[in-house]
């Protein structure tokens, strides 16, 4: 959940772009029901991530992006009282009612779950490659402390995470270990006092009595221009996309949805464009 | 000139039976470096909370008497004002870096009091070269040891070129080395910036040396007022 520093492409480019280009992706995955579109968003953002040198990074949400998948193909398919085509006929669950999970129920929970796979993925991407202090320096001319207040609420995260290591190993190397419970309250305690500690630490560095910073102009790098550029590029692919209606996919009352020309031809756009700014590797060094 | 005065300084923290800090009578003047020395719970990091700010605006409490730091009376000026003039330091490192990376944790003060792009670059460039840890600039604040976490903030903490520097118990989380080469650096920039110093230390050989002053607190009230070989004489008179 941190900012590497990379060379690449996207590490170059200014934060605001950067993030634009992250939205976008995010946007395109929103956009879309059809599988094989948002397969190619999570294949073009892994290629992405491995090109900006944080694949690892992205690789790692997806074990968290698993289970979250498998939640929602189970609990759509327990909840959801539509399709046509039942796969099994559990009875009555009490709470539930008639639990007859259907396959077009299963279908739509995988391609919400891939959904929320992609953004996941994309988040993970835009935590380990946009510099987030460029960020709060651009979103502080807007409004300054609610972009502190996020930074520092996501800052938070690493300071408990380390707290949590200590605490636990301290823990264990007494003689009968410790549960989860007992750190996790630990922890909890601990962080009212960290958050007290850097909210002081905040006063004193002047935080209350912050003024609009100055703006500062700097001309667009060739990074700029390019993931601008691919940010408006995959936006608008998906935007026309989904108005001409070129991938559609039904879910209810039964599965409709087309694999054929024109939706592996989006799906290549999307990739490429996505994929382009890291064709230009010089002034990639920070 | 004194940079802090105090007079009559009582300060109680919310629910707190006894005073934190009694009736206390203080003058430090530009240039000193000013130790503070007593046990633990003896009133040393109220007095520089006060010295801050911190005290009473932060943490709130019952407060009596008066304080002036830089000029400015503490009735009215809190933290984020007395930050122009005053650069705290705490114990803990960790806590105290609010940003990704180290070059935007030495701006972040600056840019708070409005600075331009090219006023925050040369200052933040000017304390990295005083400091040591120019080559630190380029580094994310997740990957710093712990002496180096310590550096930053203190380079945060004098990026304005405060008049008061004050240090609570910065050597506590460092080893022998990194806390004593913390010490030198804040006996150089004494010398050279001729910033003021309060710092708390309770590894008082350390820091003896370097002293122009030391204070000892008991209980809240100012037991020792004397250079450090004075006050030497009075910690063996009165701790047998």
């Amino acid at each position: 959940m941190s900012y590497l520093r990379r060379a690449s492409p996207l590490h170059a480019a200014r934060a605001s772009l950067a993030a634009g280009y992250c939205a976008a992706l995010i946007l395109a995955a929103l956009l879309t029901h059809n599988p094989l579109i948002l397969a190619s968003l999570w294949f073009a953002c892994a290629l992405v991530a491995a090109a900006a040198g944080v694949g690892r990074r992205v690789a790692r949400s997806l074990r968290l992006s698993f289970p979250i998948v498998v939640l929602v193909v189970v609990v759509n398919a327990l909840i959801s009282r539509e399709g046509l085509t039942v796969l099994a006929r559990f009875g009555d669950w009490g709470p539930l009612g008639q639990v007859d999970p259907t396959l077009e129920a299963v279908a739509y929970g995988a391609v919400i779950g891939l959904q929320l796979a992609v953004v996941i993925a994309v988040c993970a991407l835009a935590s380990a490659a946009v510099d987030p202090d460029e960020v709060l320096r651009g979103v502080r001319r807007v409004s300054f402390h609610s972009a502190l207040t996020a930074t520092l609420a996501t800052r938070m995260v690493p300071l408990l995470v380390a707290d949590a290591q200590r605490i636990g190993e301290a823990q264990r190397a007494r003689v009968r270990g410790a549960s989860r419970a007992v750190v996790m309250r630990a922890i909890t305690t601990n962080a009212l006092d960290r958050a007290v500690d850097v909210a002081a630490t905040l006063e004193v560095r002047g935080f209350a009595t912050a003024r609009r910073p100055a703006r500062a102009s700097r001309p667009l790098s060739r990074h700029d221009l390019a993931f601008g550029c691919a940010a408006i590029l995959v936006a608008g692919l998906a935007c026309a996309g989904a108005l001409a209606g070129l991938a559609p996919a039904r879910f209810y009352p039964t599965l409709s949805v087309r694999f054929g020309l024109t939706q592996a031809a989006l799906a290549a756009a999307l990739v490429v464009a996505a994929l382009v700014p890291f064709t230009q590797r010089r002034g990639i060094e920070r | 000139m004194s940079v802090l005065e105090l007079d009559g300084v009582t300060y109680s923290y919310p629910g707190a039976p006894a005073p934190a800090l009694d009736a206390v009578n203080l003058s430090v003047g530009e240039g000193e470096l000013v130790v503070l020395a007593g046990l633990s719970a003896s009133g040393k990091s109220t007095l520089l909370g006060v010295a801050s700010g911190v005290v009473p605006h932060f943490h709130g409490g019952t407060f009596a008497g008066r304080a002036e730091v830089c000029g400015l009376d503490l009735r009215d000026a809190g933290p984020a004002r007395l930050s122009e003039h005053v650069g705290t330091l705490f114990q803990d490192p960790e806590t105290q870096v609010v940003m990704t990376g180290v070059w935007a944790e030495l701006a972040f003060p600056l840019e708070n009091r409005g600075y331009s792009a090219v006023a925050v670059a040369r200052a933040v460039e000017e304390v990295a070269l005083a400091l040591g840890i120019e080559t630190l600039l380029e580094r994310e604040t997740a990957t710093l040891s712990g002496g180096e976490c310590q550096r930053v903030a203190l380079g945060a903490a004098l990026a304005g070129r405060p008049s008061l520097l004050v240090l609570d118990e910065p050597t506590s989380q460092l080893d022998p080395v990194a806390g004593d080469e913390l010490l030198s650096l804040l006996r150089r920039l004494n010398e050279e910036w001729g910033t003021t110093i309060l710092i708390a230390e309770h590894r008082l050989e350390r820091c003896l040396a370097a002293a122009d002053r030391v204070i000892a607190l008991d209980g809240g009230r100012v037991v020792c007022d004397a250079p450090p070989s004075a006050f030497l004489d009075w910690a063996h008179d009165s701790s047998p």
